[in-house]
């Protein structure tokens, strides 16, 4: 059971398989009706693997999830991939999201091998003025929690990520996870679990960052 | 997505081709092992890819996906249970022509063979590793980040037709198949028996049905391409007939009957071998990552430094304009303790464009309290250490090398210091007004009063924003000088560092005690004097009113007041604001003296450095003083004893 508002290294790793399809099942690109130019925008999920470390070691095992999405239309200059990837970080004793954007140019030219390539934005202004819209981004480039550019926690290599930074997420969430309507005693671990996950997904995961792409729940969880 | 398809006479088998994933940490390992292993060496060395395990697999998988990560490199087939590896290699070569150069077409045949050879070879037991390889082409521009690279998985082709895709019997096999792939270390071909499975490819036997575990779930019944390497080696072996499940983990298992086309197949000979990876596009071609944006240290600490100044925009102050800051062309006069502090609080607000100004050398004494500065830089340039303003520039340039410095050794002009060498003080005079004009603040942090004096005026005649920072042993004077506005109220602009002295300054170096040659002061205070200092700036180009906003809380902005002076004490750890207007006979910023500087220019900088008092003659402060000694001398005169008092005083 969640205890403090709170999920450990251990539930992350007994439950991140469920949160994964769920994920998968559930995320959409809601088009808000006000913006009809992102309406043709579409939504694919183009890869998801699983990657677990630290196996055969004392040290306690390490998951995490990448995910990559891709969003394509007419209104976009290029296909925009979203690279994302979920794990749990032990010092916050919270979930944590990495993310990087890609402009996919692949799609749309060929043959010239300059332009058929895949580049990072790691501009959040470039972000901003060319996906706004689709990504429902405020123009005032608030992006919400505080993004910062670190290297991945459990990828070891010196290339970065978009990181959101974990400093206020376990406060954050323990408020949501201790309001009266979350959990239900006789709920099991692995809907309370889940319903911190979900939670976690709109504040501080990938829906905190771009409210399009939203986890959206039937009602069996 | 085009799915490759070989013709038959009856029906087609299409196969889904496989997808290659690279995540980005693959490429910083290869260019890491390129640098300090391969170097030019661009023989095949062994990677190895990953996919979902078969029974993990959803909806989403519609490809088969082979990743490769920066645990390609690892020595070893071990993965975790989620996934199944793939075995293969990467040929780096060292130049783009040779990356074009290379027959795609020869070259994939060649791993084709590799493959046939191994499979003529019947004393070879094969495992799924061995059958299906992966292969890499790749070049690493190392300068740009850029990778060009391109998968194949070579297959090699039978002629197989479906001749039915119908079977009752496959349902009964599900269940042990599963179990199998559940729990069973992974096999991607096999037979099932009586509950038995055959693994091992020379013990396959006629009349058992075979079982090949899909890498996708594709919509249409299209296995992955994979199967087609199996397929060929049973035709290699004399299989002409065989019953086949494709096993997939979602309940969209399918069974084929095959027939070999024998007039088609010629055991001894090279079949035809595909496999290099389509463009999503779905032409042949190679692929680029440019990866600049995620690698290049100096593109990272670009991004960074915005980054987290956006952050406090972001969080605390969203009407923050970084951009005007970061925009601002910067002049700090004196590359010393004020200076190396005063440039360091810039960057960290953003600034990339500073300029030093100094004319000394890095000294023994400076490291320790001038953090630009360090021991070797004391005894270089021929023991008699680097001229402290190019080292600053430099210095700022390896603490982020977004960052535009420069340095000019040059002395600038001080009042009360003849000219004795005309043509080389009159270039530095031209050199301070060309820098004047070039940047857009200019800060005051020499170690003497009457170098002061010549920026002061040129700061106001050409309307620059003029800071100034100043420390006594135990105490600091911060403040920002008025520029003069368009408006005509002047007698209210804010006043200057002399505005407050009756008398031009004079020289107060030659006579120093070497106690006063140094500015001696509490470590502390240049660190105190220099944040404030910067946070003034910050401040001022933040209000709507910039440099003529008024000081006090009426007129705050969005970061609060945007006092004149700030005077900080030690002894008793206090700080006050002050304001003052400007003098109207100040030796420095009144309108006399910038009036007279821009007529006659260097000459009137001459007549004030060779005679101090012509300058106090020129903003009336002589005027002032006689006006002074006069209402004095008439007041001692109304002070004397008359000679009639004096009669009085004498009865």
């Amino acid at each position: 059971m969640i205890k403090d508002g709170r999920i450990t290294n251990c539930q992350f790793n007994d439950h991140i398989d469920e949160f994964n399809e769920l994920l998968l099942q559930n995320l959409r690109l809601v088009t808000s009706n006000s913006n009809s130019e992102i309406s043709d925008a579409n939504f694919d999920i183009i890869n998801n693997y699983k990657k677990e470390l630290n196996l055969n070691t004392k040290i306690q095992k390490k998951i995490y999830m990448l995910t990559r999405i891709c969003i394509s239309g007419f209104s976009l200059p290029t296909s925009l991939l979203v690279d994302f990837t979920i794990s749990y970080d032990d010092f916050y004793m919270v979930p944590v999201l990495y993310f990087r954007v890609f402009q996919d140019s692949s799609r749309s030219i060929g043959g010239n091998i300059d332009e058929a390539g895949v580049t990072p934005i790691t501009s959040t202004e470039e972000l901003i003025s060319n996906y706004y819209s689709v990504l429902n981004l405020n123009d005032d480039l608030n992006l919400g929690p505080t993004i910062t550019l670190d290297s991945h926690h459990l990828i070891y290599d010196s290339s970065v990520w978009f990181y959101i930074h974990p400093c206020e997420t376990l406060r954050t969430l323990k408020e949501f996870m201790e309001a009266d309507n979350i959990l239900f005693t006789c709920d099991s671990e692995q809907a309370q679990v889940l319903k911190y996950l979900c939670i976690w997904y709109a504040t501080y995961g990938l829906g905190g960052i771009f409210p399009s792409i939203s986890l959206r729940l039937s009602l069996q969880v | 997505m085009s799915n490759v398809s070989t013709t038959t006479e009856n029906k087609h088998l299409k196969f889904t081709p496989i997808q290659s994933f690279v995540e980005s940490s693959f490429f910083t390992k290869l260019s890491e092992l390129k640098l300090n292993e391969f170097k030019l060496d661009s023989t095949k060395k062994q990677i190895k890819g990953f996919s979902t395990h078969p029974r993990r697999l959803n909806k989403f998988n519609d490809h088969p996906t082979i990743n490769f990560d920066y645990s390609s490199f690892d020595k070893g087939l071990n993965v975790d249970d989620s996934n199944i590896s793939w075995k293969g290699y990467v040929y780096n070569v060292n130049t783009i022509e040779e990356f074009k150069d290379i027959d795609k077409q020869a070259t994939l045949k060649r791993w084709g063979t590799e493959i046939f050879d191994k499979i003529k070879d019947s004393s070879a037991d094969l495992g799924y590793e061995c059958i299906n390889k992966v292969h890499l082409l790749a070049f690493c521009d190392l300068k740009k980040y850029k990778f060009y690279y391109w998968f194949a998985f070579p297959t090699l082709h039978s002629p197989w037709n479906i001749i039915r895709s119908e079977e009752d019997i496959v349902e009964s096999f599900i269940p042990s198949i599963k179990d199998f792939v559940d729990t069973s270390k992974f096999v991607q071909f096999f037979q099932i028996g009586d509950g038995n499975m055959i693994e091992r490819i020379l013990d396959f036997q006629d009349n058992k049905v075979f079982v090949f575990i899909d890498t996708c779930l594709s919509q249409e019944c299209a296995p992955s391409v994979q199967l087609k390497n199996y397929l060929y080696i049973l035709a290699h072996k004399g299989f002409e007939e065989i019953d086949l499940i494709i096993y997939r983990n979602n309940g969209s298992s399918f069974f084929w009957k095959l027939q070999l086309d024998k007039n088609k197949f010629t055991i001894n000979e090279v079949p035809k071998i595909l496999g290099w990876e389509r463009l999503s596009s779905g032409k042949f071609g190679p692929r680029l990552a440019d990866l600049g944006s995620l690698i290049d240290p100096q593109e990272l600490a670009k991004q960074a430094v915005d980054l987290n100044l956006k952050l406090m925009k972001w969080r605390i102050a969203p009407n923050l304009d970084l951009n005007l800051i970061k925009n601002q062309r910067v002049l700090l006069l004196g590359a010393g303790t004020l200076g190396s502090y005063v440039s360091r609080a810039l960057m960290g607000w953003g600034v990339r464009n500073i300029t030093f100004v100094d004319n000394g050398r890095i000294s023994y004494s400076n490291p320790v309290r001038q953090p630009l500065f360090s021991f070797k830089d004391c005894y270089s340039d021929e023991g008699q250490g680097e001229w402290k303003a190019i080292r600053a520039a430099n210095m700022l340039k390896e603490i982020f090398p977004d960052v535009q410095s420069k340095g000019y050794n040059l002395e600038v002009p001080m009042i009360g210091h003849p000219v004795n060498d005309e043509q080389k003080q009159k270039s530095n005079f031209d050199k301070l007004s060309d820098l004047f004009d070039d940047h857009d603040i200019v800060f005051l942090l020499m170690d003497s009063r009457e170098a002061r004096w010549l920026p002061t005026v040129l700061g106001l005649a050409k309307d620059k924003i003029v800071l100034n920072a100043a420390l006594g042993f135990d105490s600091y004077l911060v403040m920002r000088h008025g520029n003069i506005s368009q408006e005509s109220n002047d007698h209210l602009r804010l006043g200057c560092y002399f505005c407050n002295d009756v008398v031009a300054p004079n020289d107060s170096l030659s006579d120093r005690t070497l106690d006063q040659m140094c500015t001696v002061t509490r470590p502390g205070v240049a660190l105190m004097a220099s944040s404030l200092v910067v946070e003034l700036l910050v401040s001022i180009l933040q209000h709507p009113r910039k440099q003529y906003a008024e000081p006090g809380p009426a007129n705050s902005s969005i970061l609060g007041e945007v006092p004149h002076q700030i005077r900080g004490f030690l002894h008793n750890y206090t700080q006050n604001k002050l304001q003052t207007p400007n003098y109207k006979h100040c030796s420095a910023c009144s309108k006399y003296v910038i009036d007279k500087l821009n007529e006659l220019g260097w000459v009137f900088v001459k007549n004030c450095l060779n005679d101090v008092a012509y300058l106090e003659e020129t903003c009336g402060l002589l005027k002032v003083q006689q006006e002074a000694d006069l209402a004095s001398s008439e007041l001692l005169k109304d002070l004397e004893l008359s000679d009639d008092d004096d009669s009085e005083w004498l009865d």
